[in-house]
């Protein structure tokens, strides 16, 4: 329900009337929540509640594409190692390993680090990190599914590895994937807000949550809602997103399913 | 066997490692600006901007300069940083400690805390302790590390004055932010004591120990514990990446001298020599820890050795 009121509202925010979120006002900074402001206004009388509404837009877009990124590129390695096996698996492995020998923050932050703040590159540098994981299930599901009677079947009547792989191996391996993205979503919008938080993902003045708690930050003692307010924000987004992860895991995945008897 | 294996691990490591600072190197040589320019500032001449680009080595090849940093780099030469113009090793050394202090007390207070909230909750299943846990367990999952180190912030600092909100060098200065470290893992360790707990408290070893008539607490501790508590243990390992995460986060709002907030302060100065040995500075600890977690591994579990 959260996470359709919050894609809802990332999709038709710009309509919602209310003020526009960049518009300064310093006769009205720092104002606590009124009929003017639901939210209140921050530091340069900015609407809290339109920033935080432009800011769905980011955090899910970052949350989103960055999964893509991960998806993308991690999903057609798995694959291919997976099926093919031997020299290419070791290769594909040993890549893997070396990319998840970095912490999943300090790759991101070397990857801002060279590219400067934006949100195209704030969506890479978390993308990036969600490659092996995407590579790594997908190469597993392939691998199990390599062998088994439909794909021989498939291969018998002469169809290509890559219309075996389209059409008979991808459609069943959608549900681990799913579950995977879900839970990649929540973690890239963390690390994105985090990144952003720390003053090196978007610039400053973009309505992302981070950057707002960052930017609210100086003020927080004397005006708390600054920073409450899309803090709130972003922790019940997480628990949502957490929840449905946590949800489709026990609803798709035969492991869970076998482990709860 | 475990020195064999831990030999064979130690081995395959050595040219991860390689292959990293060679990534590491180059990655950092594509950042946008002119380094040499950084140092000299907006008023050098080109004369002088040439005659330290070639002081540096960076009118070179790159993998001149590659092989340069690399036999630097295997003699413990980190290079020098362009902000404060030390060697960036004895800065990384300097506040590798207090990262140390506040990682290590983090783990501390969510290994305690946790397994003795899991335990619990496991005695009880369903009763308010277990319910309250799982609770709190969604709230640490969900809610990111920034964002309670602020409310603690808010909250100490300002409702309650009980602890210091900035600053290191005593225990009192330590509280907030371990605690704030530990809150993430503190959740998951919960979660799996309890789940872990409770598959041990079905299996017939317990049965016949309770059938034999065992006080409950002497089932809990010397029978139960002693298995359930294995995968705690080794995901305290695992935990160690969303650990580094907190860590340099918490140092940031809370002033904690250590090199989560030189790496922050580094990025944003492109002081790139500090970027470059910190990065390698964390693969390098982060690969340690995973190959200590693998060996805790072997050594508890014999199946691993042998394969």
């Amino acid at each position: 329900m959260i996470i359709t009121v919050l894609g809802l509202v990332a999709l038709f925010g710009p309509l919602l009337p209310l003020p526009d979120p960049y518009a300064q006002n310093i006769m009205k900074a720092l104002k606590l929540p009124s009929t003017d402001h639901w939210l209140g206004t921050d530091q340069l009388g900015r609407d809290l509640l339109s920033r935080i509404v432009a800011g769905s837009r980011f955090s899910l877009l970052i949350g989103f594409g960055a999964v893509l990124v991960g998806m993308a590129i991690g999903l057609p390695f798995g694959m291919l190692a997976g099926f093919y096996g031997r020299g290419l698996d070791r290769i594909f492995s040993w890549v893997i390993d070396i990319l998840l020998a970095f912490p999943g923050i300090i790759l991101a932050l070397a990857i801002v680090a060279v590219t400067g703040p934006g949100i195209g590159n704030l969506i890479f540098a978390v993308g990036l990190r969600t490659i092996p994981v995407f590579a790594r299930v997908s190469r597993a599901e392939t691998l199990s599914l390599r062998q088994r009677d439909f794909v021989e079947a498939a291969r018998a009547l002469g169809c290509r590895p890559y219309e075996i792989m389209y059409w008979h191996i991808l459609p069943n391996i959608v549900g681990p994937l799913m579950i995977v993205a879900s839970l990649q979503t929540a973690t890239a919008i963390l690390i994105g807000a985090t990144l952003s938080f720390l003053g090196v993902g978007v610039s400053p003045e973009v309505p992302e949550w981070g950057s707002m708690l960052n930017a609210g930050r100086p003020y927080m003692m004397r005006h708390p809602h600054l920073v409450l307010v899309p803090g709130c924000t972003l922790m019940i987004a997480m628990m949502a997103l957490n929840i449905v992860g946590d949800y489709l895991r026990d609803r798709l995945d035969p492991r869970a399913i076998a482990a709860r008897g | 066997m475990v020195l064999q294996y831990t030999t064979k691990r130690i081995i395959y490591l050595i040219p991860t490692l390689f292959i990293l600072s060679f990534v590491v190197f180059t990655l950092v040589r594509l950042i946008p600006g002119d380094p040499v320019l950084a140092i000299a500032g907006p008023d050098a001449t080109p004369e002088v901007l040439e005659e330290m680009r070639i002081a540096l080595g960076l009118d070179r090849p790159i993998l001149i300069q590659y092989g340069v940093y690399l036999k630097g780099l295997l003699k413990g030469d980190l290079g020098t940083s362009l902000r404060t113009h030390q060697p960036v090793r004895s800065e990384i050394w300097r506040r590798l400690p207090s990262t140390v202090e506040l990682a290590a007390a983090g783990m501390m207070i969510s290994l305690l805390i946790g397994i003795s909230l899991g335990v619990t909750a496991a005695l009880r299943p369903g009763n308010w302790v277990d319910a309250s846990t799982r609770l709190v367990s969604l709230l640490g999952v969900s809610s990111p590390t920034f964002w309670t180190g602020l409310l603690f912030v808010l909250a100490f600092g300002y409702y309650w004055r009980l602890f210091p909100i900035a600053g290191s060098g005593t225990i009192r200065h330590l509280v907030l932010p371990a605690t704030t470290v530990s809150l993430t893992s503190l959740a998951f360790i919960t979660r799996l004591t309890r789940a872990s707990l409770m598959e041990v408290f079905s299996q017939d070893y317990i049965r016949t120990a309770r059938a034999k008539g065992l006080p409950p607490a002497r089932i809990v501790i010397h029978h139960a514990l002693q298995n359930a508590l294995i995968a705690p243990l080794t995901v305290a390992g695992l935990e160690f990446g969303r650990l580094v995460t907190g860590v340099i986060v918490i140092e940031t709002i809370f002033a904690w001298p250590g090199i989560g907030k030189l790496l922050i302060d580094a990025i944003q100065f492109r002081d790139w020599p500090v970027i470059q040995g910190l990065i390698l500075t964390f693969a390098l600890i982060f690969a340690f820890v995973n190959l200590s977690v693998d060996v805790i591994y072997a050594v508890l579990d014999p199946r691993i050795r042998l394969e």
